[in-house]
């Protein structure tokens, strides 16, 4: 069955009467955005819905304008179909009379029907039962898609019961399983009243149906739980699948991160390690003697001219005093009169040491007990310790005249000492600041390095961000998401095996009870009842695998063709296939549709291979209906293309002219004027595209957006 | 025996008055706070004793002795000499007590007194360590003025971490020490 026509008429944007004539084959229908197509979809929408409601929205605007008043006109669709010889015309309209600028009335919405023979004659009908019975709500369904989300027909549970019930003859065979099944119940049913009836066996037949009976209930607890498992797992490999292209993203970014942490904690080390508190160091570290040396020099000649002249002056004024009063006062002199040391350099403990050992320390000579330089060493320490001891006011003879009353000579001595000794530390000073600052600048050439080294890390990962399409958190995401789902992704693994094994033990323990309930019924029951139900359970079995076989060839018939429309639209490209897997659960048809690669599901194919996908089973399934029903209907696309690139175009318009007995395609594409070829309505592409029939339609101009009344549809025949 | 150093130490060097604003105030910090928060600052000094030391050291290696004039203001310290360096309640500083030695040992050298004169009594104690102060005061004031000259140079000088240091090891030019 074909569209031959379709007349609009005042029916939004199109205004007065505008006739579309289709043919066989590929009819299309190219309009920019805006221009009448999804109107033109609309329209035969509203002409085979039952909903009657804002029919005043409908109304074209510049007919209201345009129209005179009480001159009423029409605002309707008309559709004409081709069935045989036989021309089916169904019209659906409401009628508008305009009374002022803003007021008019309408009437109710009514349907027409005319149906024309082969002869000529023609019978006027019911149209709404007219339209029921030529085109069955349903099947919009499988006839009419708007956009590429209307195309995934097979996502609902019921669809494929649903195109069987529709179109296949396979349906036949439902009725016929489930009345086998009905009889071998009425069986059991009697067998089991006939068993209990015998007093030897009741009691272990009825422990065995309930053993029975509760095994059953927990192996088909199990099998649900099995199947939630299923699921899982394949929401799992979905997950996995889905996010597979970002995983190396995301891994590498997770190394560059790390990466870039390392670093960061490298220089922190060693910024940690930068010591520049010169001026405290200066201070803490004596850093300030650097250049002390000098000075120290000045300071010891000054200290030990002094020294020696006190010394000096000392031994004059005792020597003078001497003569005066005698030898009182004589102190040990040295060889050639020089000036002696102080009397306590060396210190009494030295003195006493040298003495002890018998040696003088300084210039390694031996000084025995008795001799010269022993009884030397000795009087110069007792006379030390002489003048240590406080004088007594007996001792004093008259006035004692001092040349020195102080003597702070001594005391500068010894500080002279202990700064000389620390001599080897100021000289070690210079180096060590030298040490220093080394080591600083070579820290921060290192940390300069690290940073150098850190902006390329940096580089790299945003190259690698900006080349993904995930953000850098999304990645992060991603690598984490993907670890747990791998997690889970085993133990759901794990748990399958489980459950599958407890399955098939359950399976184990239920079948002897089976057994052994029947070789009771068999001993206790009539040969006749249970060779009746041996029968039926035969014939229920025939029927059930039956229906089953048929299913099944059914589905493979549906997916071989689809397969066929598959490699035509995707040729040269895609190499996959489609699988479309059917199974029972819980008495209902599950059909799971799969695009397949390499032997594995494929999980996130692109929006242009998913459409391709499925076109291929709508096309199947119009094959398949109409070599089974004989009969055929046609399909309405509005934009099912807007995913594909020019050369799946050019495949997919081949292929929309062998699918079906007639198919009407709406799209924008190929509506870019040429530049090169001005008398063409169309882009250059579109010459090469293989059809039928092509329509252009386009807002007559001029027109203004703003204003509905200057819209009107055109309607030009290619 | 008598201590000159000792005596010494009990005393509290004056400077030009002048220099707390320009020179004290800015470069060292008195008071309470972490000793790398006074770093933050770019204050590189504790407190004043802190950079009197540090001008001293600086006018002594540069051999930069002004002697500060009668009629100036001067201004001094709440420390007397024996107590610098002494750092024993501060977190992150070492004592530097040893240092006094050296300035003594330095204004000892650098001072015209007679010693012995000193010791014979003629000279009394409290001359000779107003004498040694009075040289501490001028290679201080030295210092400060060389600090002050750098500062109307480059404003910014001090705040590098190494500035100070650097300043006392270019007086190198004027001391051949290696």
């Amino acid at each position: 069955m074909i569209i031959k026509e379709l007349i609009i008429s005042n029916y939004q944007c199109y205004y007065d009467d505008k006739k579309f004539e289709f043919t066989r084959g590929s009819n299309i229908i190219l309009g920019k955005n805006g221009g009448g197509k999804t109107k033109f979809y609309e329209a035969i929408e509203w002409l085979f819905s039952s909903n009657n409601r804002d029919i005043d929205e409908l109304i074209s605007k510049k007919k209201l304008n345009l129209a005179s008043p009480n001159d009423p006109f029409k605002v309707g669709v008309e559709i004409t179909f081709e069935q045989g010889e036989i021309l089916n015309t169904v019209k659906k309209y409401f009628t508008v009379q305009k009374k002022t600028d803003k007021n008019f009335t309408t009437t109710n919405v009514v349907y027409e029907g005319i149906r024309e023979y082969e002869n000529g004659e023609r019978d006027t009908m019911d149209g709404a039962a007219l339209l029921k019975d030529i085109f069955p709500a349903k099947n919009k369904l499988y006839c009419m898609f708007k956009g590429e989300s209307d195309l995934n027909i097979l996502k609902n549970n019921d669809a494929l019961v649903n195109l069987i019930n529709l179109y296949s003859k396979v349906k036949h065979f439902g009725p016929y399983a489930e009345k086998g099944r009905v009889f071998r119940e009425y069986a059991d049913k009697a067998i089991e009243e006939a068993a209990k009836k015998d007093k030897k066996i009741e009691k272990r037949y009825k422990e065995l149906d309930f053993e029975i009976n509760n095994l059953q209930g927990k192996l088909n607890d199990k099998q649900i739980f099995l199947q939630t498992k299923y699921k899982e797992k394949r929401t799992l490999e979905e997950n996995i699948q889905g996010v597979e292209k970002h995983l190396d993203n995301a891994e590498a970014v997770e190394t560059i991160k790390t990466r870039i942490k390392d670093i960061d904690e490298k220089k922190k080390r060693l910024e940690n390690s930068i010591d520049e508190n010169y001026t405290t160091a200066l201070f803490d570290k004596n850093w300030f003697l650097i250049y002390f040396e000098n000075i120290q020099k000045e300071f010891s000649d000054k200290v030990v001219a002094l020294s020696n002249e006190r010394r000096k002056q000392q031994r004059e004024f005792d020597r003078e005093v001497g003569i005066k009063e005698g030898e009182k006062r004589a102190t040990v002199a040295l060889f050639r009169n020089v000036v002696p040391l102080p009397n306590d350099i060396p210190s009494r403990a030295i003195m006493e040491e040298m003495l002890s050992d018998e040696i003088c320390k300084v210039c390694n000579r031996e000084a025995k007990i008795g001799s010269d330089p022993y009884n030397f060493m000795l009087q110069r320490l007792n006379e030390y310790i002489l003048t240590q001891k406080p004088v007594l006011e007996e001792e004093e003879e008259g006035d004692k005249i001092e040349l020195f009353k102080n003597n702070y000579t001594s005391r500068l001595v010894n500080l002279e000492a202990a700064i000389d000794n620390d001599l080897i530390k100021v000289r070690s000073i210079y180096q060590t600041i030298k040490d220093q600052l080394e080591f600083n600048q070579e820290r921060k050439n290192e940390i300069d390095e690290l940073d150098r080294k850190k902006d390329k890390e940096i580089e790299d990962l945003e190259n690698i961000i900006g080349s993904s399409e995930l953000g850098q958190d999304s990645l992060a995401h991603t690598f984490k998401n993907s670890k747990g789902w791998q997690r889970d992704l085993t133990a759901v693994n794990i748990k399958i095996e489980e459950y599958e094994k407890s399955v098939s033990e359950m399976r184990k323990e239920l079948s002897p009870k089976k057994d052994e309930k029947e070789a009771l019924d068999s001993k206790s029951v009539s040969t006749y009842l249970t060779q009746t139900r041996k029968i039926l359970r035969d014939i229920e079995t025939i029927f059930e695998e039956t229906k089953e076989n048929k299913y099944d060839e059914f589905v493979k018939q549906l997916q071989k063709t689809a397969n066929d429309y598959l490699k035509k639209i995707n040729v040269g490209s895609f190499t996959g296939y489609i699988e479309i897997e059917r199974r029972v659960f819980n008495k209902e048809q599950i059909v799971e549709v799969n695009l397949m690669q390499d032997g594995e599901i494929f999980y996130h194919p692109n929006t242009s291979l998913q459409t391709s996908m499925h076109l291929a089973i709508l096309f199947a399934i119009s094959e398949m209906t109409k070599i089974e029903r004989e009969e055929c209907y046609p399909l309405i696309f509005d934009a099912p293309t807007s995913s594909f690139d020019p050369i799946k175009r050019k495949h997919f318009f081949e292929v929309l002219g062998d699918c079906n007995e007639q198919t009407i395609l709406l799209t924008k594409d190929f509506t870019d004027r040429s530049e090169n070829t001005p008398g063409l309505l169309y882009s250059e592409e579109f010459v090469n595209i293989k059809r039928n029939k092509a329509i252009l339609i386009r807002l007559e101009e001029p027109f203004d957006d703003e204003i509905l009344s200057t819209i009107n549809t055109q309607v030009i025949n290619l | 025996m008598a201590n000159l150093f000792e005596k010494w130490r009990t005393r509290i060097p004056k400077y030009n008055e002048i220099y707390k604003a320009t020179l004290f105030d800015p470069l060292s910090n008195i008071g309470g706070g972490s000793e790398k928060a006074k770093f933050n600052l770019g204050k590189h000094f504790s407190n004043n004793y802190e950079f009197y030391m540090y001008a001293f050291f600086l006018g002594l290696y540069k051999e930069q002795y002004k002697p500060l004039d009668k009629d100036v203001k001067k201004a001094d310290f709440n420390h007397a000499i024996q107590f610098w360096g002494s750092k024993s309640n501060r977190l992150g500083r070492t004592d530097f007590t040893n240092l006094q030695e050296y300035m003594f040992a330095a204004v000892i050298a650098k001072t015209n007194i007679d010693l012995l004169e000193l010791e014979k009594g003629s000279i009394s104690e409290d001359e000779a360590v107003k004498k040694l102060i009075e040289t501490m005061e001028a290679y201080a004031n030295g210092g400060l003025m060389l600090i002050s000259d750098k500062l109307d140079e480059s404003p910014h000088y001090f705040i590098q971490a190494p500035a100070f240091l650097n300043l006392i090891l270019e007086s190198n030019l004027k001391n051949e020490a290696h």
